[in-house]
């Protein structure tokens, strides 16, 4: 089977590359694509704090605010550029993410989720309530679109350029979770004193999950920033940072392509529930205390399972059911 | 001298765990604590490995002083630990879980694991094959891709001394490693932990095995609550009277009759 390895990847990028072309670039596919695509971001992020090393958040609209936010200032007020837009607000984001994992250093489970959820008012309080910069509830309006060079990206340009992050951030992501700083990640999360008599500083290792979520926040957060072209305030709201925690969970909390999966069936379930809005937060919740109960590693780890037993029933092979 | 405690005292509000209790190991030997249960064993090794910082005294462990050094500084510096209650990470396999053990050993910047750069390839790759090297020790090497939550009990204890030794560490504290074990597994245990010692590293071996414990010691050291009463080899503490005194307790009449 190993030599088939590849298959799935190829396939998958040469799908997301002809995406435009199969659709004729479909103005609402393609907008589907791009948020599905700042969404896996942020997903990606909050599954290394959440997912790997076990810290729940449910504060990341707030960074995703703050990304989105600066980088908007930056490109309305300064009039800069969009990859140093990107590049300034991550690095602010994620100086942001050291400052919170700081204050934040002693708290586990509850009382952490307690302190972001605070966090994540603070930081839309300051955007509704900071009129003079961030236009407050006004809103902060006519951000530019996106420029590579001084070609002005078209949607079907933004859209590569959305994907194309997803995949540096998908790939350093699953790089760091396999080598030191990922082991180290998962086994504060399984067992916090056993992992520091192994030499593992948990203070230090807390704040490089906290900063890493931070920055990829704030990647998510400038891409949404330039692609809305306006921000508001109240959608970096609770459940904005609920929403991401769903997408991780639903996909699979501390699996590779969980948060991806979690991203796009939430975005794309968000839009075909769209005629029930009201009712979609309860959908959710539904949903999620069924995935809790019954499928603790996501739909990722359905999906995993599922495979193995096709793969058991096709060959009868039972070197496929010991592992 | 390895290990130096000088005037250890360990205190817990009003109670004195450890109070002032000097210990010192030498390199390459077994050196046993034993004592009735609440004489500060297990708090003697939360004190020495960082765990407890201790209300007074010090300790120096190879040639620096430790006392303030948090759990993971004092790993890096050479010494490691097992529990008395196993402390696994279940959801890992059983060689992740001894790569773990060997993670103060890795040089592996953030950036250069994020681009998987060919110095990082190089270390995992060592890592991974000291790991599998050390199950082979432990005699697990046909579990590695089982998931540690899967070991019986003494499997998790051999997993847990394998972690411990993955590090190259120079002393090795032991926290009951033969507990709820059969006496072919307690053996299985005892002769891995002398071969260590023969390669090169101290050991400080917390133990009720008496039998073990007598078998194996270069060296014993007896507390009781929170002092140490005896030190020795396990010839001179098994007719240390103190020390018999503190296990089956005084009998009156004999002590009426000193008195």
């Amino acid at each position: 089977m190993k030599e088939k390895k590849w298959i799935y990847p190829v396939l998958i990028s040469l799908l997301l590359l002809l995406l435009p072309l199969i659709t004729r670039q479909n103005y609402y596919v393609l907008h589907i694509a791009i948020i599905c695509s700042i969404f896996s971001i942020l997903a990606i992020g909050l599954n290394i704090l959440q997912g790997y090393a076990g810290l729940v958040s449910i504060g990341q609209a707030g960074f995703y605010a703050i990304g989105a936010y600066i980088a908007g200032l930056l490109a309305v007020k300064l009039g800069l550029g969009f990859w140093i837009c990107i590049l300034i607000s991550s690095l602010v984001t994620s100086l942001v993410g050291l400052g919170l994992g700081l204050t934040t250093v002693r708290l586990y489970g509850g009382y952490l989720a307690l302190v972001t959820v605070g966090f994540g008012r603070i930081v839309q309080l300051v955007a509704v309530n900071w009129t003079n910069l961030t236009g407050g509830g006004e809103g902060l309006l006519g951000i530019p679109s996106a420029k590579v060079g001084s070609h002005v990206l078209s949607q079907t340009g933004y859209y590569y350029v959305c994907i194309f992050i997803v995949a540096l951030v998908f790939l350093f992501t699953g790089n760091v979770i396999n080598s030191k700083t990922g082991r180290a990640f998962i086994a504060m999360r399984e067992q916090r004193i056993a992992a520091s008599m192994m030499g593992i500083d948990i203070a230090k290792y807390r704040l490089i999950a906290f900063v890493i979520a931070a920055f990829y926040s704030g990647i998510a957060g400038s891409l949404y920033g330039f692609f809305a072209g306006s921000l508001f305030p109240d959608y970096f709201n609770l459940s904005q940072s609920v929403t991401i925690l769903i997408m991780v969970v639903l996909g699979g909390s501390g699996t590779k392509y969980g948060p991806i999966i979690g991203a796009i069936l939430v975005t794309i379930g968000f839009e075909v529930l769209r005629p029930f809005q009201s009712y979609q937060m309860i959908i959710y919740g539904i949903g999620i205390v069924l995935v809790v109960m019954f499928m603790p590693s996501g739909l990722s780890g359905l999906i995993q399972r599922l495979a193995k037993v096709i793969k058991i029933r096709k060959k009868g092979d039972t070197h496929a059911a010991a592992d | 001298m390895l290990l130096q405690t000088d005037q250890i005292k360990m205190y817990f509000g009003g109670i004195k765990a450890i109070d002032g209790v000097n210990f010192s190991v030498q390199p390459h030997t077994i050196h046993s604590v034993i004592g009735p249960n609440g004489s500060g064993k297990t708090t003697l090794f939360n004190v020495i490995t960082g765990f407890y910082r201790p209300t007074s005294g010090r300790i120096d462990f190879d040639g620096i002083d430790i006392t303030n050094l948090k759990p993971h500084a004092i790993a890096e510096k050479g010494m490691t630990r097992t529990f008395q209650t196993l402390r696994l990470f279940p959801n890992m396999t059983v060689l992740e879980n001894i790569v773990v053990g060997r993670h103060c050993r890795i040089e592996e910047s953030l950036w250069k694991s994020g681009l998987r750069l060919p110095t990082v390839k190089k270390q995992e790759k060592a890592a991974f094959a000291k790991g599998e090297e050390v199950l082979g020790t432990i005699g697990l090497m046909d579990k590695k891709y089982q998931l540690a939550a899967s070991l019986s009990y003494g499997e998790g204890r051999l997993l847990e001394i394998g972690r411990a030794l993955v590090s190259d560490p120079k002393l090795l504290l032991l926290d009951e490693p033969t507990a709820g074990m059969n006496p072919a597994e307690t053996k299985r245990v005892m002769e891995l932990i002398k071969n260590c010692c023969h390669k090169g590293l101290a050991i400080i071996l917390v133990e009720h095995d008496m039998k073990a414990v007598m078998a194996y010691s270069d060296r014993v050291t007896v507390l009781n609550h929170g002092q140490k009463i005896a030190e020795g080899t396990p010839e001179e503490i098994q007719t240390n009277e103190g020390v018999i005194a503190a296990y089956l307790g005084k009998r009156r009449g004999h002590h009426h009759v000193d008195s």
